[in-house]
């Protein structure tokens, strides 16, 4: 068994880490600029709007009604309860429920 | 004094495994349904494995398999999982004044095991953080992470149809789980995300861009008109 994929987990590895690791090393106490730092608290929101979106936009078709419906449990219950566990078991239950209930 | 330490120290073992225990249940199903994806996505276990052990980030290590399957080229990858990972950028910087007594030698350890989660349980910690304390936190999440990413792999054949379909709504939920509690105070956030959500379906529908290229050039277009109305005071 061999990692096809080898070179880019490595990559990926280090574009994850070194953010991490680099700034708790060397920049601990110390202050980025402002504007950077405005800049980057913007990226969290843009890109999990986008991912969300991108998950509605590319679901596939025979399962858009369990999807949908599963998607506004996790709102409601993300809303709420602010708890990654509960909402991924909320939708993922909504999600198994619904598939058998449908008969898809 | 070293029983004294010593004492300590597993006391703060204790803490930090009894705090970051619900976080690591709640990777579970998404550790699962990340086995299951790479697995339906070609990938051998190993790498499958390797992505786990090495990247330790759910919402890139998704990112970079759909991109893999869209056949984007790996720099374009690459760009996306660092855009998605410079948020911790931020993070790690706001954590510094806590680890004053963290063991400078672990700080690259506790750096690679931080995480959206372990980062909120650090951030909500009140006394000072200790070196047991903090590689715990991120730890147990972390076995979690790669022991049920493995699991999720090797059940792929055993799993119902029915309920593999189900587990794949796991990302999209854990995207909104992170999403939420973030923008609910916060207008700037609601508003900023619209605009991204906004900016996307339009690029989507453009179908101009390779996929993947349309999530990073999404993802820069919408913070940048973000950062400028937020800047100009507009939002």
């Amino acid at each position: 068994m061999k990692s096809e994929y080898f070179l880019l987990i490595v990559l990926c590895a280090i574009l994850t880490s070194c953010p991490k690791i680099i700034t708790m090393t060397f920049l601990k106490d110390k202050k980025i600029k402002k504007e950077f730092k405005d800049f980057l608290d913007i990226i969290p929101y843009t890109s999990l709007a986008i991912l969300i979106t991108r998950g509605v936009l590319t679901m596939d078709k025979q399962i858009m009604v369990p999807t949908i419906i599963s998607i506004i449990v996790c709102f409601f219950v993300s809303y709420f309860r602010e708890s990654l566990a509960q909402t991924i078991i909320s939708g993922v239950g909504t999600m198994y429920i619904l598939i058998l209930l449908l008969g898809i | 004094m070293n029983r004294v330490r010593e004492k300590n120290t597993t006391k703060d073992i204790k803490k930090g495994i009894a705090i970051s225990l619900p976080v690591g249940i709640g990777y579970i199903s998404i550790a699962i349904a990340f086995g299951l994806l790479a697995r339906n996505s070609g990938l051998t276990l190993l790498d499958t494995f390797l992505f786990s052990a090495m990247v330790f980030a759910g919402a890139s290590q998704f990112m970079a398999i759909e991109l893999i399957v869209a056949g984007v080229p790996t720099l374009g990858i690459a760009i996306s999982v660092f855009l998605i990972n410079l948020r911790l950028l931020v993070m790690a910087t706001s954590l510094g004044v806590k680890m004053e007594r963290v063991n400078k030698k672990s700080i690259p350890l506790i750096g690679f095991l931080l995480t959206d989660e372990s980062f909120s349980v650090l951030s909500f910690t009140k006394d000072k953080i200790s070196t047991a304390y903090a590689i715990f936190v991120g730890l147990i999440p972390y076995l979690f992470w790669v022991g049920f990413t493995v699991i999720g792999y090797l059940v792929g054949d055993i799993l119902p149809e029915k309920l593999k379909m189900s587990l794949e709504i796991g990302l999209t939920a854990m995207f909104i789980a992170l999403l939420i509690p973030s923008v609910k105070r916060n207008l700037k956030g609601i508003v900023v995300s619209l605009i991204a959500a906004f900016i996307y379906i339009i690029i989507f529908y453009l179908n101009i861009l390779p996929t993947g290229w349309d999530i990073v050039v999404g993802i820069l277009l919408s913070t940048l008109i973000g950062y400028i109305l937020i800047r100009k005071g507009t939002i």
